[in-house]
């Protein structure tokens, strides 16, 4: 009888240590209830709902409207041209400061306006364009009256896709630069050393090592890059006040809009959205185990 | 004949000198260990010999040419380094074929030389590995068998093996030897180990602040150390400090006592350098020479048995082998080290 109660105690005491861990986790698991997959759910039932709040596939079915589409299309585009430039860019900039032999002041200095840079979006962050590369901006001027360069002149708009594009990259290249280098970090000199010895020019080692090795980093980074482009919202619209067709911009005009007012047609572009972002991930998932087979 | 010649390298860092007036020749076939304390500039002098430093000064010769502007990789020179850095992306298989593929070999050529290696290597089981999977003495053996594969001129390895535990260090050791021995490749070993370096080496480069302080054979090195710094950093030494009293005939007063070394020998203040191994217990017509102590101390150290005696202001340690009939003069007891003067090393 007595031994009993000491040993419910015993099994209890051993088995509340295991419990501790998921303790921990419960904050991050109410944030994403709250503000993950609640939203999600409303985004998902306010798809299929009309204004009245009956079921409905009229939402899906724009979707495939041709001016609809092409606002996809456009996102996807403005995304995967700054991930790709942003993935290089920054590749190459973290390289400089990791595995290039320049001076480690330069490094900090350059890690420091990457963490600053990366953050730097929005409203300030397309009048800093507007200010510098805009039509009336001084580096505009500059190029004009001293180099006899005109930028308008000569095709470029910070108002177009590409000036959109060169915006994002203020941040995508930064970003990159802060998510690639503990990678770079981590390659040792001896790979490096090891190839040279055995024989390999510069371009084999990279076709055969490094950027093998890299290559999980790499394509995950692109992927986060990539979201972040195909989110952003206030630059997109601070820059080009609603000119450029993306979709962030087309769902913040169903859900504020007079003209346009359709919050059930906005769900259902969130719900593309959260479509194309599955994916990618699915995409990187993919890609990502066929490069790293040899990762434990 | 050289195979392998440096002349009078120098390498610095910005203002500091990492390798001063190094100059060495190296015979073809031949294991040569640097041997010395940390930071005294046996990587660096590795490093320049595989082409990943340019020397400052000086010159390096592989076969006669000079090769001192010559890229690492087209030096025809294999090198191991201390933490495996085999490609983690490869398989056994990819890594040790790799040095052959970027040469262009044939692909049968190329599964036939790796299948010699593994098998050099006692691996074949291991083929389809990934470095991940293996402890670090298998990582080390495939990754000699890599720097082999593409028969390199010269064999380059930086503390192989101090990364590895001890009991497979000892192994590892042994089988590197017999591989190159097999191959008869020309090898430098850097080792800061001097069982290692005693243990492995044709000839041994003891290194100092990045000068030579020594090049010898492991017994000329052991018995007839050049200097102070050498005799102590190899093996167990009692150094003393002694008074000569006739240069010529080797007479020395140490702990006011008399001992008879091989004259000539420098006048003034001395240091007299006795390994524990040559002393003995008690009196013997061979040995000359009798310090008179107190046994403080007996120590185990296996197929060796170590006694501490003191003799006025030091203690001397003396080495004897630990057999069942060995009989010891309990702990306090006042006791004689003999030595022949052949066991003494006097050095400024
Ligand atoms: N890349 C480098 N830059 C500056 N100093 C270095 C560099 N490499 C080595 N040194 C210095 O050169 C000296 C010799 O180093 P090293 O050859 O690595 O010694 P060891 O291999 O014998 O331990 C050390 O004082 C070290 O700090
Ligand atoms: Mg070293």
């Amino acid at each position: 009888m007595d031994s009993i109660p000491v040993c419910n105690g015993k099994a209890r005491a051993s088995r509340l240590p295991a419990f501790g861990p998921w303790l921990g986790l419960l904050p991050f698991l109410l944030f994403a209830l709250a503000f993950m997959l609640l939203p999600c759910g409303s985004i998902l039932v306010g798809s299929f709902q009309d204004a009245s709040g009956h079921f409905t596939f009229a939402n899906i079915a724009h979707l495939g409207r041709a001016s609809i589409l092409s606002s996809f299309l456009v996102t996807i585009e403005v995304s995967a041209v700054t991930a790709l430039g942003g993935t290089v860019l920054g590749f190459l900039l973290a390289y400089a400061i990791t595995l290039g032999k320049l001076p480690k002041e330069l490094r900090s200095m350059l890690l420091t306006f990457s963490g600053v840079a990366s953050n730097f979006a929005g409203v300030p962050l397309a009048f800093a364009f507007i200010a510098t590369m805009g039509r009336m901006g001084m580096v505009t001027f500059v190029l004009k009256s001293v180099f006899g360069i005109n930028l308008y002149e000569a095709g470029f708009n910070l108002y177009s896709f590409w000036g959109l594009c060169l915006t994002y990259l203020y941040f995508q290249l930064p970003l990159m630069v802060l998510i690639i280098t503990p990678s770079l970090d981590g390659a040792r000199r001896e790979w490096r050393e090891a190839s040279e010895s055995l024989g390999a020019s510069a371009f084999q080692y990279w076709r055969h090592v490094a950027l093998p090795i890299l290559m999980p980093s790499l394509l995950s980074s692109m992927i986060l890059l990539f979201g972040n482009a195909f989110g952003a919202y206030a630059t997109a619209y601070a820059l080009t006040g609603g000119l450029l067709n993306l979709v962030p911009i087309l769902i913040g005009a169903q859900i504020q809009g007079d003209v346009l007012h359709d919050p059930n047609l906005g769900y259902a572009l969130a719900l593309g959205m959260v479509a194309v972002m599955v994916l990618c991930i699915v995409a990187y998932q993919l890609l990502q185990r066929r490069s790293s087979r040899w990762i434990a | 004949m050289a195979f392998l010649e440096m002349k009078n390298l120098v390498k610095c860092f910005g203002a500091a000198t990492a390798v001063e007036n190094f100059s060495l020749e190296i015979r073809e076939g031949e294991f040569m260990s640097f041997l010395g304390g940390s930071g005294c500039g046996k990587t660096t002098t590795l490093r320049m010999i595989a082409g990943f430093e340019q020397p400052t000064e000086g010159s390096i010769r592989i076969g006669g040419a000079e090769v001192s502007n010559l890229p690492a990789n087209k030096r025809g020179v294999g090198m191991v380094f201390q933490n495996y850095a085999l490609f983690p992306n490869m398989t056994v298989h990819k890594n040790i074929a790799f040095g052959l593929m970027v040469m262009g070999w044939k692909t049968a050529d190329i599964e036939h030389r790796v299948e010699e290696m593994l098998a050099l290597i006692h691996m074949e089981e291991f083929r389809e590995r990934y470095p991940h999977q293996m402890s670090g003495g298998q990582q080390q053996r495939v990754a000699l068998a890599r720097a082999l594969a593409p028969k390199p001129k010269i064999l380059l390895l930086d503390e192989p093996l101090s990364a590895l535990d001890a009991k497979i260090r000892t192994r590892l050791r042994e089988e590197i030897r017999a591989i190159q021995r097999q191959m008869g490749i020309t090898t430098v070993y850097v080792t800061h180990d001097q069982e290692e370096a005693l243990s492995l080496s044709d000839r041994i480069v003891v290194m100092r602040a990045g000068k030579i302080e020594q090049v010898g054979t492991p017994f000329e090195i052991y018995n007839r150390p050049a200097n102070a710094f050498v005799a102590s950093f190899i093996g167990t030494l009692n150094i003393l400090d002694a008074h000569v009293v006739d240069a010529q005939r080797g007479q020395l007063l140490v702990e006011g006592q008399e001992v008879m070394a091989c004259g000539p020998v420098p006048s003034g203040q001395v240091k007299l350098s006795l390994r524990p191994e040559m002393l003995s217990l008690g009196t013997h017509p061979s040995n000359e020479n009798q310090l008179r102590g107190q046994l403080s101390n007996v120590i185990f150290l296996g197929s060796i048995v170590r006694l501490v005696i003191g003799t006025g202001s030091r203690e001397i340690f003396l080495d004897t082998f630990n057999t069942p009939k060995l009989e010891l003069p309990s702990v306090g007891s006042p006791v004689s080290i003999g030595f022949p003067r052949e066991a003494c090393l006097v050095m400024e």
